[in-house]
């Protein structure tokens, strides 16, 4: 199903979004869920142009019916995305960089830490190793590592 | 304001700033190292580098207009100034003074 621009008097009906992700194949477009509701009271108006028989299956169709929509991508979808995947950077970690980092610094390194996360450490080494990762990262830049390493070598020769 | 002898990591991140163009932010600072030196970059090591030649005085950065794409969030991006530029030429004459008169090396099988 491809979602056009809004196509007044063709088609339109309550329809509900669910958040928008990305297309693997096509990074200008984005997919949607769309839930239809034949009467849903908080639901608002969204006019899609559906091709084919899609008028025709929503109209026999289930409240519940979902389908899901590819249309261009928009600047409110890319802060949506954003928030999407500032969802699975960890919590603690950027913590523990607000900590480390000059406050006047800390916006910019953290959005740069989350770029990086979600656009190479996730990719590359999945969640949960994107996460050790950035553990790591807090590290270096804490120089908690070089100082560990100090210690580590310091008491090296006694033991 | 005294000769800046420049490290090896200093000079990489100067180069990336200046291949950059302007657009040159911590992502795109280590991306450009590691795709011109072929290895990996760590984060804080373009961090503390970057900072440090600020302090020198070597570069200067300003915040970039908050985009959509970083959830409203801005850039910092990166330039060179006119005593970064001057170290760097400084150090390519010294890297150019020991390079001359070393003949030719075979590569190694």
């Amino acid at each position: 199903v491809v979602g056009g621009a809004p196509d007044e008097g063709v088609s339109m009906r309550k329809l509900r979004c669910s958040p928008p992700r990305r297309n693997s194949h096509d990074p200008t477009r984005v997919v949607v869920g769309v839930k239809h509701q034949l009467n849903g009271p908080d639901s608002a108006p969204v006019v899609y142009h559906l091709h084919g028989d899609m008028d025709q299956l929503l109209e026999q169709a289930e409240p519940s019916l979902y389908f899901e929509v590819e249309r261009p991508l928009t600047e409110a979808d890319l802060v949506l995305l954003w928030e999407a995947d500032r969802r699975n950077v960890p919590v603690l970690c950027e913590w523990l960089m607000c900590i480390v980092i000059d406050p006047e610094f800390q916006e910019d390194r953290l959005a740069d830490y989350q770029e990086r996360f979600n656009g190479l450490w996730v990719p590359k080494f999945g969640q949960r190793a994107a996460i050790v990762v950035y553990v790591w990262h807090v590290l270096r830049q804490s120089r908690l590592i070089d100082w560990l390493v100090r210690i580590f070598v310091q008491l090296g020769p006694s033991v | 304001m005294g000769r800046q002898r420049l490290g090896e990591f200093e000079t990489a991140v100067l180069l990336a700033i200046i291949h950059l163009r302007g657009r040159g932010y911590g992502v795109s600072i280590a991306d450009e190292i590691e795709r011109r030196a072929g290895k990996p970059v760590s984060f804080g090591a373009v961090y503390a580098t970057v900072d440090r030649l600020q302090k020198k005085g070597l570069i200067s950065s300003e915040l970039g207009e908050p985009t959509p794409a970083r959830g409203g969030k801005p850039k910092r991006f990166y330039r060179i100034e006119a005593p970064g530029e001057h170290a760097l030429r400084e150090a390519q004459a010294v890297a150019e003074r020991m390079w001359s008169g070393v003949p030719p090396m075979k590569a190694s099988a």
